[in-house]
């Protein structure tokens, strides 16, 4: 993705004379990035996703003088949205969705998951069925290009939590897609 | 066969904008707009409470008093005691209500 030139400019249009053309742009520019952060996030709920992303960009309007420049600004939408989601979480009273608190992986659960990624290079389908903070930690590193460090400050989380999760996320992926390719392997063989 | 990392490095699917961007505005501006009727409904019911208070022949006395003393002032510039005038308008309740709702009014009329 290239990069918004003239962002300051824009973001500085928006604090000082309220222009909405120059935040409208802001959004343009970056809709795609935080609506396949959130829909990671929010997999496989795409609505929900959108509402979250939507709610990102309002709240980025209302509180773009706390923006203080540091970190880039696809971070700083990035931190609002992952607050709108945990917001949504408390809500609805889903925490118990973004972390898993075993801390080892089920492997009944990791068999179920495996028969519905029916490709093994079906990684959307997959990501589902990881926790939310695993997902996330992910789609940051890989699709993102941040940095561990770089996420535990988006995110606000510690350092050892994000190891831990993109750690967990990958081998909760590894085991399933050796499950699905050993559960197509029979049903070829079938 | 693709490694896990290669397979977690794919770029992630297009998204068209499909008037989301369009939305988000949409949301920036209902919500201006209902606050500006929120706070022109709060100056009315302000305004429509003031004249039930305090009754027509109160509020004529009131204004004939502000014009009084607009007149002094026009008339008494250089002798003019500002202290004393702002002490005046300010043991006056309802003047200061009178300017409040002004106020409130004003500032709602430049924000919309």
């Amino acid at each position: 993705m290239q990069n918004l030139t003239n962002e300051n400019e824009l973001i500085a249009k928006v604090l000082i004379s309220n222009d909405q053309q120059a935040f409208t742009r802001i959004v343009e520019y970056y809709q795609q990035a935080i609506r396949q952060y959130c829909r990671r996030l929010c997999a496989p709920d795409i609505s929900l996703a959108d509402d979250i992303a939507q709610e990102t960009f309002w709240q980025a309007y209302r509180k773009l003088k706390l923006y203080s420049g540091t970190g880039t600004f696809q971070g700083w939408l990035f931190r609002i949205a992952y607050f709108q989601f945990l917001q949504y979480l408390r809500k609805h009273k889903k925490t118990q969705s973004l972390t898993d608190d075993e801390g080892n992986i089920d492997d009944i659960a990791v068999l179920g998951h495996a028969q519905q990624v029916t490709n093994s290079r079906d990684i959307e389908a997959a990501m589902t069925h990881l926790k939310a903070n695993e997902r996330i930690c992910l789609t940051m590193q890989y699709s993102f290009g941040y940095s561990q460090i770089e996420i535990s400050e988006v995110l606000s989380m510690p350092l050892g939590s994000v190891k831990s999760y993109s750690k967990r996320g990958k081998d909760k992926l590894s085991e399933i897609f050796k499950l699905a390719e050993q559960h197509s392997n029979i049903n070829g063989a079938a | 066969m693709t490694s896990l990392d290669d397979l977690l490095s794919q770029p992630l699917a297009k998204i068209e904008d499909d008037q989301f961007s369009k939305n988000v505005l949409k949301r920036i501006n209902n919500y201006y707009r209902w606050r500006s009727l929120v706070l022109k409904s709060v100056s009315f019911a302000l305004v429509i409470l003031f004249l039930v208070v305090s009754s027509p022949v109160i509020l004529l006395s009131q204004l004939s008093k502000v014009s009084d003393l607009m007149l002094v002032t026009l008339s008494q510039v250089t002798q003019l005691d500002y202290q004393n005038l702002v002490s005046q308008l300010i043991h006056q309740p309802s003047l200061v209500i009178i300017t409040i709702v002004s106020l409130t009014i004003i500032f709602t009329r430049t924000e919309s």
